[in-house]
């Protein structure tokens, strides 16, 4: 009786369950601590970046030379390369990714269809540095080969790599929400006499519509933030041009080229890295949040 | 003299529409369906019933080849449709399931307008652009929907109510022009209401169609079928005119499962 | 019998499955071919275990491997166990209510955050306001924070995969939440888990711009000896080698992408397989 009415000192109630869930609740606020981190960080060194250069000035100049007399801060130039890059990336990368995932979700089964997914997920698993080497030493001397006046760093082949960096998350996210769509759906449809194809693009794919829009803006926002591929092979010439064939630099590879050299803290080359961070940060941030907005409809649509 | 319409139309009623011949159905090594032979005739609903696992479900998707999607499975026998059987290999299936309509257990409407729901599957066979409205207020009419809907054609099936959108697919199914019409378990996900305007619309639309149902309510088989065919097992057991097979069954298996008896 | 212009788009959209998927995986070949075509001849064991050096016929990675050794169990030792219980949380232990879905969409918006933007929280907070300096610690904890929202989603949809009855079963004889979650819970979700850090412990392998960001060196000729040592890695190594002007760093450069991709693919296999044989199981 005695060993029984120990036990009925509530056990969800003993210090060591209260510690464990101490423990947890800690780590979790890791995760809110570093957001606010990195917005206190991003946001400390913009205001004192703000107090040398106006926001009139960064938001609507056209010149960006932050490193060389005179300095020049307009923003423009690097946005104009990162999404020189992003869309052209997205233009190789979004019909290559959505035709895959539907092709193997509607025309491939079993173990085929996990051995091709696998190996695709392997185009993700390489290093971007790897990507910006083949940029530079494969793809450029190539498509100069066939465009005589492709600049030696040019914003064609970085789009190319980040391209194939991207393949992997747009057709893994669309060939789930394809695979989602229910089967009574398809049945319906090959019930009423339709083709493979008709049921591909004119019933699952339209079903899943939103689910591929969320995988294009989830891999255009990971286009804009990659940073080592395009330092590599883009170049480092901030320039206000929609031509691909030219160097550019993107808001990340300005970062890094900063970096790479022993800037201070409190000089303005290094609060600039930091306004330039704040700018690629809202963007991917917005582009993120509008992706998950489309998934979560996507999903109570079917329950 | 009789005309010649009533000629075939006497023919189509002594011809079996639908049959088959020794049908067995196997999901690897697992026998689903046993040898059944089955006859089904031009304006009669056949009712298949029996407990769930008898194969009953298993036998009505192998009439439009709807079983092909599921791997390693395996169909011996002939099913023949207006004489022709359906899985000879020059046959095409899709064109089968033009012929065959079906209506599944749990309403499934494409997410999408009512209109472009009826219109999907003529679309898809090339049916004219230019007569597709006519075609998709005749087929709402004949599924008894057209009044409930005519001022929404453009909003999504969706929105209807459960027993709506049966009848939605209903339509859907018989846009197509089917001389068969599978339905596999019409009523489960459907109120009782819902459920008597669907038993309605079938007697009505059998003057037009041979039907064949999926139904695990005893009641429902009694009140709308013609003929009724018993399973167990895989196994058909008994295959009569409802009337007789409810009120004088001819096999202990089956008067053990109207009685309730069966365990 | 279909018509000639039902084959005709039957058979264009097999074949534009076929071909985009084609054209993915000769990019793949394609990128293996040259990596190892340039590399290949450069690559010997002597490779491996010499120090970098301004003759690229002499140059090594030995600094580099265990620069990123060093970073890399650091950062295991960090950022696993706070991704785990992290996920503990979410899915035993909180509430729903808006905080839980605060942290929620918050944890899924840090991993979509560009890794440079970590590299600036770790040169400000980690470098600077710590004063840990350029060190392996400091690589490490940024890192870490990196690769923190993987493991965390990894492990709350392991744990969200295991059935309500397993839990259940468990609480009906009279074990608390901890005995629950430690002895049942765990162990069914653990392949899951296992997976997703595998994956993005091969990501942090290959990641260079976050370390790059808080000054990790690029000619390194020491291994470092403590936690607050200097360091360089893999990646930051190739990059310097790619970024000089003479061809026969290039191929140095190649050799050293051959090292880091037979690591970063192997654990990328591995993960596969892990996945692939927790499907098959749930599936059997």
């Amino acid at each position: 009786m005695i060993h029984l009415k120990k036990s009925w000192r509530s056990p969800s109630r003993s210090p060591a369950e209260l510690f464990s869930h101490l423990v947890v609740w800690l780590c979790a606020s890791i995760s809110v601590v570093t957001t606010i981190g990195i917005i206190a960080v991003l946001c400390k060194e913009v205001f004192a970046f703000f107090s040398h250069v106006s926001l009139w000035e960064f938001f609507t100049g056209t010149e960006w030379t932050p490193l060389i007399e005179p300095r020049k801060f307009g923003i423009w130039p690097l946005i104009s390369g990162t999404l020189l890059i992003g869309l052209g990336a997205s233009i190789f990368a979004v019909p290559i990714g959505a035709i895959t995932a539907l092709f193997l979700s509607e025309y491939v089964k079993g173990t085929p269809r996990i051995i091709l997914k696998s190996v695709l997920e392997v185009l993700a698993g390489i290093p971007t540095v790897v990507y910006g080497f083949f940029a530079v030493f494969f793809i450029t001397p190539q498509l100069q080969k066939f465009i005589p006046d492709l600049d030696t760093f040019n914003a064609l082949s970085a789009a190319i790599v980040v391209a194939m960096m991207i393949i992997p998350t747009i057709s893994s996210i669309s060939q789930d929400a394809f695979e989602a769509v229910p089967k009574y759906l398809r049945e319906a449809a090959y019930g009423l006499g339709a083709r493979k194809y008709q049921v591909a693009t004119t019933v699952v794919f339209p079903a899943a519509l939103s689910g591929f829009v969320a995988s294009v803006i989830l891999g255009f926002s990971r286009a804009i933030g990659e940073t080592m591929a395009v330092t590599l092979a883009a170049g480092a010439t901030p320039r206000l041009t929609l031509n691909p064939l030219q160097s550019i630099q993107t808001m990340t590879a300005f970062i890094v080229q900063v970096s790479l050299g022993d800037t201070p803290a409190g000089t303005i080359e290094y609060q600039s890295i930091f306004a330039v961070g704040l700018v690629l940060f809202l963007m991917t941030l917005g582009a993120n949040l509008v992706a998950q907005w489309i998934v979560k409809r996507f999903q109570e649509k079917y329950r | 003299m009789p005309s010649r319409e009533a000629m075939i139309e006497q023919e189509l009623l002594v011809t079996p529409r639908i049959l088959t011949d020794r049908l067995t159905v196997k999901y690897g090594e697992k026998v689903a369906v046993k040898e059944v032979s089955l006859s089904f005739y031009q304006r009669k609903v056949a009712a298949l019933i029996g407990p769930s696992g008898c194969g009953k479900s298993t036998y009505l998707r192998s009439l439009n080849r709807m079983n092909d999607f599921i791997l390693n499975i395996s169909i011996e026998g002939k099913v023949l449709l207006d004489g022709q059987d359906i899985y000879e290999r020059k046959v095409d299936p899709v064109l089968v399931r033009r012929h065959i309509g079906m209506v599944f257990q749990k309403p499934n409407p494409f997410p999408k307008t009512i209109f472009e729901n009826v219109a999907w599957g003529p679309k898809r066979a090339k049916f004219p652009k230019k007569d597709l409205p006519q075609l998709v207020e005749d087929s709402l009419k004949q599924a008894a929907l057209w009044e409930e809907v005519k001022d929404r054609l453009n909003t999504s099936a969706l929105g209807l109510s459960g027993g709506q959108q049966q009848r939605l697919c209903i339509a859907r199914a018989i846009a197509m022009k089917p001389s068969v019409l599978l339905m596999d378990e019409p009523c489960s996900a459907l109120d009782p209401i819902a459920t008597s305007r669907i038993e309605d619309l079938i007697q009505e639309l059998k003057e037009k169609f041979t039907i064949i149902m999926v139904t695990h309510n005893m009641q429902q088989a009694a009140r709308v079928s013609d003929v009724t065919a018993f399973f167990l097992h895989g196994n058909l057991i008994e295959y009569g005119a409802t009337k007789e097979f409810f009120t004088r069954p001819q096999k202990i298996e089956t008067e053990n499962y109207l009685t309730g008896k069966f365990g | 019998m279909m018509s000639w212009w039902d084959k005709v788009k039957s058979a264009s959209v097999k074949t534009a499955g076929i071909l985009a998927l084609f054209i993915s995986l000769l990019c793949l070949g394609f990128l293996l071919w040259d990596v190892f075509s340039k590399g290949w001849n450069t690559l010997s064991w002597d490779f491996l275990f010499r120090i970098p050096s301004r003759r690229p016929e002499e140059a090594g990675i030995k600094p580099a491997i265990l620069g990123t050794l060093w970073v890399m169990t650091m950062t295991t030792i960090l950022a696993v166990p706070a991704g785990i219980l992290t996920g503990i949380y979410l899915e035993e232990y909180a509430q729903p209510n808006w905080f839980t879905k605060f942290i929620r969409i918050n944890i899924a918006n840090l991993a979509g955050v560009p890794s440079v933007v970590y590299g600036m929280l770790g040169l400000a907070v980690f470098v600077r306001t710590m004063g840990l300096g350029r060190s392996v610690l400091a690589g490490a904890m940024t890192m870490g924070l990196l690769i923190l929202p993987t493991i965390i989603i990894a492990t709350s949809e392991a744990l969200k995969a295991v059935p309500d009855s397993i839990r259940f079963g468990a609480y009906g004889v009279g074990a608390s939440r901890r005995q629950v979650i430690w002895y049942h819970v765990l162990p069914e979700a653990l392949p899951g888990i296992l997976t997703g850090i595998i994956l993005s412990l091969s990501r942090a392998i290959g990641e260079s711009s976050p370390l790059i960001l808080i000054g990790a060196l690029s000619f390194v000729t020491f291994a470092p000896q403590n936690l607050l040592d200097g360091f360089t890695v893999l990646a930051i190594q190739i990059f310097n080698w790619a970024g000089r002007p003479q061809e026969e760093f290039h191929h140095i450069a190649a050799s050293a992408i051959i090292v880091l991709l037979i690591v970063t693919l192997s654990l990328n296999t591995l993960a596969i397989f892990l996945r692939t044989r927790m499907s098959r199981r749930k599936e059997g």
